[in-house]
């Protein structure tokens, strides 16, 4: 016997209403029923960070996260930041640094990479002093580790992070 | 391994604590409480963890806070791991458990995974539960009846097991703040630097005499993860570090003894050959920074 509930939230700024059994798995749901293909299914055990959405403006893998507490609540997808002038920059350097390849991590990334860079000045003050370098290395291992790469374009990625940074004169 | 694992799963989603309470009472055996989920939801899937009900309580807020009150940090067991590893008294007066939960898998898992739920998950290579043993931390747990307080060690009997009643939920901790004097050393080896699970890991709290030499000290708390059904305490190897003056040979005597008061198991994550080994290199390393940092931060003030 299946059970099927009612649950409301705004997905891109757009409220919406679905009718869904109440554990099934956000990613599959944004996916499968709603078509949103930022979304990838990769591991579904919160390990590859493919499916990374923004819940409540928090990153969070949307594997792990199911049907009955997004009632109410705020998703954002990669499909809700393309007119973001922050997101138009991480996809402009993303594609002048070749960091991707065949690209099955990219939409994750990019969401992450996104709150990372509107979170940097509370991310920075997480650590202990230290220089500046130190610092970004430290906070690009704690808080992009959720996002795998197998194709191996890390260094990339940093370096996407790293220039975007500096553009901002957030770091020298 | 099943892909269509929730079809038949029942949510109850109590809006408030009163709620919650209230259901607790009427539970049938097969229903599992899911707070933040990053473990429940892939327990489910892999059919490691069977239920008909799932209680999502992951949006009660009288359980999400953090405040300092008679001389205690309390934690609702529904703040998730970034927000506590955000909170400035944490920083402050916690660094180890700032720094402990900083190392618990990703951003991602870390925005939604719970306090609360990892100490309800038990688990023997848990970080968050290693820390709250090393800072004795206190659980308050609470149901329809009443509210009672146990220490950590006392709640949590196994894996996945813990000495607490169907009609109960954990509710808070509560943690004293640590003191300028406590030097600590934590630290998890795993087979990815960051985003993995330990394969053994050591956290350890040591108050250093503030009226004798350097290297005395009042207090110690020496916990081990992952070579045990629970992070374990070595009372005998406590005894020692309050009891003697810590120096290097003391060090070779203090991980050769703890090495054979352990009893690790082979498991996918290292065998019981390496973790005691690896045991063994925790404890020396961890003992010899406390002992740099205790003597070294004396010398510092004499200076100044």
């Amino acid at each position: 016997m299946s059970s099927i509930k009612k649950i409301e939230f705004v997905l891109n700024k757009t409220p919406v209403i679905i009718e869904v059994p109440p554990a099934k798995p956000l990613a599959r749901i944004l996916r499968y029923d709603l078509g949103i293909k930022s979304v990838k299914i990769g591991c579904e055990e919160g390990g590859c960070g493919a499916c990374t959405v923004l819940l409540d403006g928090k990153p969070v893998p949307s594997c792990l996260v199911i049907a009955s507490q997004i009632n109410g609540r705020e998703i954002i997808t990669l499909e809700g930041l393309v007119q973001d002038p922050l997101m138009q920059k991480i996809q402009e350097y993303f594609i002048k640094e070749n960091a991707f390849q065949c690209g099955f991590c990219t939409p994750g990334f990019l969401v992450t990479i996104w709150a990372y860079i509107k979170h940097w000045s509370s991310i920075k003050n997480i650590f202990k002093d230290g220089d500046e370098k130190e610092i970004f290395t430290k906070s690009l291992e704690y808080f992009l580790s959720g996002n795998l790469c197998r194709c191996g374009t890390y260094f990339r990625i940093a370096k996407v992070i790293q220039l975007i940074l500096r553009e901002f004169n957030l770091i020298k | 391994m099943s892909f269509h694992h929730y079809i038949d799963l029942e949510v109850i989603s109590p809006r408030n604590l009163d709620e919650l309470l209230e259901l607790l009472t009427k539970l049938d055996s097969d229903a599992i409480i899911i707070a933040g989920g990053t473990d429940v939801n892939v327990l489910l899937r892999k059919g490691r963890v069977r239920a008909k009900t799932l209680i999502d309580i992951s949006r009660i807020k009288e359980l999400k806070f953090i405040k300092y009150e008679n001389s205690f940090i309390r934690i609702g067991a529904l703040t998730t791991l970034s927000e506590i590893i955000e909170n400035t008294y944490v920083k402050e007066y916690l660094p180890l458990l700032h720094e402990a939960l900083l190392n618990v898998g990703s951003w991602q898992i870390r925005n939604l995974a719970t306090i609360g739920g990892n100490i309800g998950r038990a688990s023997p290579t848990g970080d968050v539960l290693l820390t709250l043993y090393a800072l004795d931390a206190k659980i308050k747990l609470l149901s329809k009846y009443g509210e009672r307080i146990v220490n950590i060690e006392d709640l949590v009997t196994g894996p996945g097991k813990l000495n607490i009643n169907k009609y109960e939920v954990i509710a808070e901790i509560l943690i004293q703040p640590m003191l300028k004097n406590d030097i600590y050393y934590h630290k998890k080896l795993s087979f990815r630097k960051v985003h993995a699970v330990a394969s053994v890991s050591i956290a350890m709290v040591l108050r250093q005499d503030l009226n004798g030499p350097c290297n005395k000290f009042v207090k110690a708390r020496m916990v081990l993860g992952a070579v045990a059904p629970t992070p374990i305490r070595i009372h005998e190897v406590e005894e020692i570090l309050c009891r003697e003056l810590l120096d290097y040979n003391g060090i070779e005597r203090i991980s050769n003894l703890i090495v054979s008061k352990i009893k690790p198991r082979s498991g996918i994550r290292g065998s019981a050959k390496f973790r005691k080994l690896a045991t063994m290199g925790l404890v020396k390393e961890g003992l010899k920074t406390i002992l740099d940092k205790s003597c070294n931060s004396i010398k510092t003030t004499k200076l100044n």
